[in-house]
């Protein structure tokens, strides 16, 4: 993926961020190649640690102190290494809108809601005091926040969590962003309000045609509201296709392993979830070549079982219960997402057949895969 | 504690074969900006060896339900009933002696542990307050980390903050179980937890619950994981359960308004996962105004009968 065309909003070519800690170095990036295209919407997935945050930070220049950044990146065709981070910084604010998990710790807690937007608005365009209130006043209004005239008189602690992140939208429209940033901007949030906030964030990226890239820890968050997704695993991508694609033969096993794990609203009472076994890999982990990596992880992605014992937990050797990973169907044989959820499902059978249950599950996936073939 | 003279008439679904009984339990705080009214006249019970699965929306009432079922605080007003006898009547010695047998996880183990202690002393630390000998006091914390998938020798001389996120909250368990319960309260248990890992921690739920005959009421915000974990679901809305019944009839056929309105906000990778029908036949004031619980189904209840005010008349 290099960031050649004009269709390329952001292109980032095999980024790396190194951190000095007390524990050694962090390899907290090793070599991120991706793009996003104009007008769609990004999806960045992964667990706690595998980077997709810093990702986004190290794109944006807001590293942390003593950090390494390797690699290349750029925006709207400019080369975003070559710029002074000051500059970097200042066109990146003009044109990127970030939103954050936590609104409070982004909003001044002391001043009201209309004179931090007025700030914003300002900063992006030269406007009195009055007009900086009226486009104020419009854009929350676009955001959904009801009789926006008067809220603006509100401090922030009087508005509700999912209120603040819509607040925190329009803070982040005010420069008229070709990008917009949502990091993990919904996940304290309840699941009506998250709905709302979702739909929000998908109505305002199709009206205005701005890229969007939303991040977060859930799958089916970005399942059913992105173009394209990228899968982060240990400071790297190990999977990237079109959402719709997800899915569908040769399904990713790290992909695969995430959604198995997931519960699903269909699921029998009492259903065990297959897993991944152990850790994913640490930031202190020495640097692999890919191919390295690529068979390392692999070895941990093999490792699906719904047994409770993790290793690390059991050291004597002699001790009945070691983890034992569970012989895995290669991933190119599943099929869609009705075959997954069929495999997950199978996963029920009643709880005191789990090591045999394991074993046949993905027997008979691969066989209903097989059959399956045809129709597909 | 409640002002109201005639005994209350206890509510007819509640079965005489209960573990645990909550009848028309109320609990209100007093708060800088006034007086909450967290929960408003909850009823349900809960059997040996069932799974209810306490579901809503933040500042629906279901922690405080949770809380209340261990006196932790109690009720206002109402009670709290478990294997038959009235759990505010109970001397402190018989009270220390249910409480063995009502156990609690909190969703931030860590901050539920004392950083300073091993884990063989934070498992071990209901055994001491019960004056368990010493010498099998090893033995039933080795079983109790065994039941969550650990090992006393593997564990036992950490700190939490050398664990995991998900080993922390299997030893949270572990503690919970070294003291011999018949139902534990989880609150959030994986709230915080990578999907890898909160996986692990509900199959050890699960695990713990077949082995031990647990009833558990399982608090979460999640309503997939409150399916793969219950039997039974209750939906909380404004301090008062709005639908309650077999966890498949809530699901398949959500009968209040505000079930379906919660089903239908659940992100999912699998449009498939949507398996509910049904239309709305609630008055349109289901927000403002609080109805009575009816029968739709067999054992399946939904806040769609006549208008109550109780909700608001407790001290």
């Amino acid at each position: 993926m290099t960031a050649t065309g004009t269709d390329t909003l952001l292109a980032v070519e095999d980024l790396t961020l190194e951190l000095d800690a007390a524990q050694g170095t962090a390899h907290i990036l090793r070599g991120v190649s991706m793009s996003v295209p104009r007008g769609r919407t990004l999806g960045i997935v992964g667990e706690s640690g595998s980077g997709k945050s810093m990702l986004l930070r190290t794109v944006l220049g807001l590293t942390p102190a003593g950090a390494r950044v390797g690699g290349a990146m750029s925006f709207d065709g400019e080369d975003l290494s070559a710029l002074h981070p000051e500059a970097r910084r200042t066109m990146l604010g003009r044109r990127v809108g970030v939103v954050f998990q936590n609104p409070m710790t982004s909003l001044n807690p002391v001043r009201t809601i209309g004179a931090q937007m007025a700030e914003a608005v300002r900063f992006h365009q030269k406007l009195s005091k009055a007009q900086a209130r009226d486009v104020s006043v419009d854009l929350l209004d676009q955001v959904g926040i009801v009789n926006p005239r008067q809220r603006i008189r509100d401090f922030p602690h009087q508005f509700s969590g999912g209120m603040r992140q819509r607040v925190m939208i329009a803070m982040a429209l005010t420069c008229s962003p070709d990008l917009l940033i949502a990091d993990e901007a919904t996940t304290a949030l309840d699941v009506t309000v998250q709905k709302g906030i979702l739909d929000l964030l998908q109505r305002i990226q199709e009206e205005r045609r701005m890229s969007m890239i939303l991040v977060s820890h859930d799958l089916s968050v970005v399942a059913g509201r992105t173009d394209d997704v990228i899968v982060m695993y240990g400071g790297r991508i190990v999977d990237r296709r079109a959402t719709s694609a997800l899915f569908t033969p040769p399904v990713h096993p790290y992909t695969r392993a995430l959604m198995l794990a997931i519960p699903r609203l269909d699921m029998e009472a009492h259903t065990r979830l297959p897993a991944l076994g152990g850790n994913p890999p640490s930031v202190f982990d020495p640097l692999l070549s890919p191919a390295e990596a690529d068979e390392r992880d692999a070895r941990r992605w093999a490792t699906i079982s719904s047994d409770i014992v993790e290793p690390g937990d059991v050291v004597d050797p002699d001790e009945e219960r070691i983890f034992r990973p569970e012989p895995v169907v290669p991933g190119s044989e599943i099929g869609a997402v009705g075959t997954l959820a069929a495999e997950q499902q199978a996963g029920v059978a009643e709880g005191g057949d789990r090591d045999v249950a394991v074993d046949t599950i993905f027997e008979d996936v691969a066989r209903d895969a097989d059959a399956e073939e045809g129709t597909r | 504690m409640s002002t109201v003279t005639d005994t209350p008439t206890r509510a007819a679904w509640l079965r005489d074969d209960a573990l645990l009984t909550l009848d028309d339990v109320h609990c209100a705080f007093k708060t800088a900006s006034g007086r909450v009214h967290a929960v408003r006249g909850v009823t349900f019970d809960v059997r040996p060896g069932e799974t209810l699965g306490l579901v809503g929306e933040s500042g629906c009432g279901k922690t405080t339900t949770g809380r209340a079922i261990l006196r932790l605080p109690g009720p206002t007003s109402g009670t709290v009933s478990f294997r038959g006898e009235d759990m505010e009547s109970l001397s402190s010695g018989r009270m220390r002696a249910a409480r063995r047998k009502l156990q609690m996880i909190f969703q931030d183990p860590l901050s539920a542990f004392n950083p300073r202690r091993k884990v063989v002393d934070i498992v071990g630390e209901g055994l001491d307050i019960q004056g368990v000998p010493r010498s099998e006091r090893t033995d039933r914390i080795a079983a109790a980390l065994e039941q969550v998938g650990m090992s006393l020798a593997a564990v036992g001389d950490r700190r939490p903050h050398e664990l995991s996120g998900g080993q922390c909250q299997r030893i949270s368990i572990a503690r919970a179980l070294a003291v011999g319960p018949d139902l534990i309260v989880c609150d959030e248990p994986v709230a915080s937890l990578d999907v890898s890992v909160q996986a692990r921690v509900l199959n050890v739920l699960q695990e713990i619950r077949e082995r031990n005959g647990l009833s558990l009421v399982f608090v979460s915000h999640d309503l997939a994981v409150v399916k793969v974990m219950s039997d039974r679901v209750a939906v909380m809305y404004r301090g008062r359960i709005v639908e309650i019944g077999p966890a498949d009839s809530v699901y398949r056929t959500p009968l209040h308004p505000y079930t379906r309105r919660l089903l239908d906000a659940v992100p999912v990778i699998d449009p498939a996962e949507r398996v509910w029908t049904g239309a709305d036949d609630a008055e349109d004031d289901w927000r403002t105004v609080d109805r009575a619980l009816v029968e739709r189904a067999p054992g399946h209840f939904a806040a769609l009968g006549e208008i109550v005010h109780d909700g608001e008349q407790v001290p």
